[in-house]
């Protein structure tokens, strides 16, 4: 499986072609990596996206001044708003959320593979019993 | 008989044994006994200790306790077994076994006694350190006691029996149904973990879901280290302590004579699980994927959706 | 918008701050964003005589474009000024509620310095296109690419910073 990069920050943008778009979502839906790389993109995308407006040094405006006053305040919202729109179409493509590997399964197998050499004494069986601290 | 059984039966079968570290725990492996046993541990976190019925037949080890609600654990070479009542949980793996390693070699060997028999003390050097302590009983070659130790000189873990029985009428039978699946080693490591760290080889490593298992050994201690894109549970865990070094945050959890230790890195979710002594698993982790930074992303969600 | 406005002031007032935040981003310094205002906007009175029907857009941009690539050429050739300390930021830290703003300023500082560790083409790919809101076709028009090297550009400029967002040390 070929996987997709700039694709997919071209995707974030809105601005793959109807073809590019249809092969990146039928990619992402089988392809964890691509998905984790999407979100990687949306980060960087977003953390700029959220940066405030900076108002224009009044020195600057020649006229007619209520215009830019009208916005004064530079505002994190409307980034908060943009940022949720990319995230929540990243967010449809992490779901379903992968099922987690259980750790206790990971140690047995561990278990296993060292019991195959003459020298693994110190993975041998331990109970986590009833005696601790 | 397995591979490396093979190689230590030929070596005997030959002139002079030279004493190795693998000889004594290879034939400490093919001897018959049952006990209870002690292990305590010194870690980071504090002390860690479990006491439970062991006993040894056939190449397999099996640990018990009288009570129904703690399973029941089986391990023999390539296999490891949990149960609880019926409930069976298995894990079936080839590979290529660890024979010889060049970092441990025997320093000193004192003869002595434990629980009223004749035993052998055996200091075992890794790279010139006292790393291991065996206590080797002379009758059935049975390692009693394994002591191991920390960069410093400190005990690190201490696994003894309590008692000791030649007969092994007495333990739980525990049936592994067949339709476990062998895990096979792939070729393929990840290109992020080195070869070798600190002594430690990449030997072998198996496909999990969306994932990597990669198992390092020096010869005596050993360490799965996985790679995987899924989340990782650390089961429900008191022990479990959150570190933070130069590099990261770790979750850390020291139980009696096991260690894991997860984090996400910029290649996945990573876990290090092993028997490995506080110095030698902070090596390891020195020279795997580092955690990622992701303070700045938490911060800039937090700012953007609470 | 595709028709050209009636005056340089209606330019000042209608694009003035998305230049001045694009020029801040570029640069990271508000006397130097302000004087390429400037000079952008003289450009615009000058030019808007000649303006061709078309993307007023593309055309507006490129002229922003070829003021900044002018003026740090210009700069380039002598010594330049220490920065100022920021005034701003001592204003928020005692206003009410400076914690929160601080927190933001922070943030926002943080991100600024990642941008500044970017290539210029990249940086600017970014900032046109996540500052500025800009299709990908008015940046190729603007910076006078193909809409391939846009792209590319802005792909390398976020995978760079989100790098150097990644390894940044939290004091």
């Amino acid at each position: 499986m070929t996987h997709l990069d700039e694709l997919l920050s071209v995707y974030l943008d809105g601005e793959t072609t109807p073809a590019e778009s249809a092969r990146v979502q039928s990619h992402l839906s089988d392809c964890l990596k691509c998905r984790r790389r999407l979100m990687a993109f949306n980060e960087a995308r977003t953390a700029v996206r959220s940066l405030p407006t900076l108002e224009l040094p009044v020195a600057l405006v020649p006229a007619a001044p209520e215009i830019a006053r009208r916005r004064r305040r530079a505002t994190w919202l409307g980034a908060a708003a943009a940022a949720a729109a990319a995230f929540i179409a990243v967010a449809t493509f992490t779901a379903p959320t992968p099922e987690p590997i259980d750790i206790s399964d990971l140690s047995r197998q561990v278990r296993a593979r060292a019991a195959l050499d003459a020298g693994a004494g110190g993975l041998q069986v331990v109970l986590p019993s009833a005696v601790s601290e | 008989m397995n591979l490396p059984a093979l190689l230590v039966a030929a070596v005997m079968a030959g002139t002079p044994v030279v004493p190795d570290l693998g000889g004594y725990l290879e034939r400490s492996s093919e001897a018959e006994f049952s006990g209870e046993q002690l292990v305590s541990c010194e870690t980071p976190d504090g002390s860690r200790s479990s006491v439970f019925n062991l006993a040894q037949l056939e190449g397999t080890v099996v640990a018990w306790e009288p009570d129904d609600e703690v399973p029941v654990m089986s391990v023999a070479p390539g296999v490891s077994v949990t149960a609880v009542g019926d409930e069976v949980e298995a894990s079936m793996v080839e590979g290529t076994p660890v024979v010889q390693s060049d970092h441990y070699t025997v320093g000193s060997t004192t003869g002595s006694s434990y629980l009223g028999r004749p035993v052998e003390e055996v200091s075992i050097l890794r790279d010139g350190t006292e790393r291991v302590r065996l206590v080797v009983d002379h009758a059935t070659d049975a390692v009693v006691r394994t002591s191991t130790y920390d960069g410093d000189g400190s005990l690190y873990c201490d696994r003894r029996l309590l008692s000791f029985d030649t007969d092994v009428s007495d333990v739980p039978e525990v049936v592994l149904s067949s339709d476990v699946d062998t895990a096979q080693p792939i070729d393929d490591a990840p290109a992020e973990l080195p070869e070798s760290i600190e002594g430690f080889s990449l030997v072998d490593t198996y496909s999990l879901a969306d994932g990597t298992l990669s198992y390092y050994s020096d010869g005596f201690f050993s360490a799965g280290v996985v790679m995987t894109d899924r989340p990782i549970d650390p089961d429900s865990d008191d022990g479990m302590v959150e570190v933070e070094d130069d590099t990261g945050a770790y979750r850390r959890s020291y139980q009696a004579g096991m260690v894991s230790v997860t984090w996400l890195s910029g290649s996945g979710n990573m876990a290090v699980i092993g028997d490995l002594p506080p110095d030698l698993l902070e090596a390891l982790l020195d020279d795997l994927p580092q955690p990622t930074q992701e303070n700045f992303f938490d911060r800039l969600w937090t700012r953007l959706f609470g | 918008m595709n028709e050209a406005p009636l005056s340089w002031e209606e330019v000042a007032r209608t694009h003035g701050r998305k230049i001045y935040n694009y020029a801040y981003r570029l640069c990271g310094d508000p006397h130097d964003a302000a004087d390429l205002v400037q000079e952008v906007l003289l450009r615009v009175r000058k030019g808007l005589a000649d303006f061709q029907p078309g993307s007023f857009d593309g055309w507006l941009w490129r002229i922003t474009h070829n003021a900044f690539i002018d003026e740090m050429r210009r700069r380039q050739r002598r010594p330049t000024a220490p920065l100022p300390e920021s005034v701003d930021r001592w204003d928020i830290q005692s206003a009410p509620g400076a914690d929160e703003q601080l927190a933001a300023m922070r943030l926002g500082e943080e991100i600024q310095a990642a941008l500044m560790q970017l290539p210029y083409e990249f940086r600017e790919a970014v900032v046109m296109c996540d500052v500025v809101g800009l299709s990908y076709e008015e940046i190729a028009e603007a910076v006078a690419v193909p809409v391939g090297t846009v792209r590319s550009r802005i792909h390398r400029g976020r995978r760079l910073l989100r790098g150097a967002l990644s390894q940044e040390q939290v004091g």
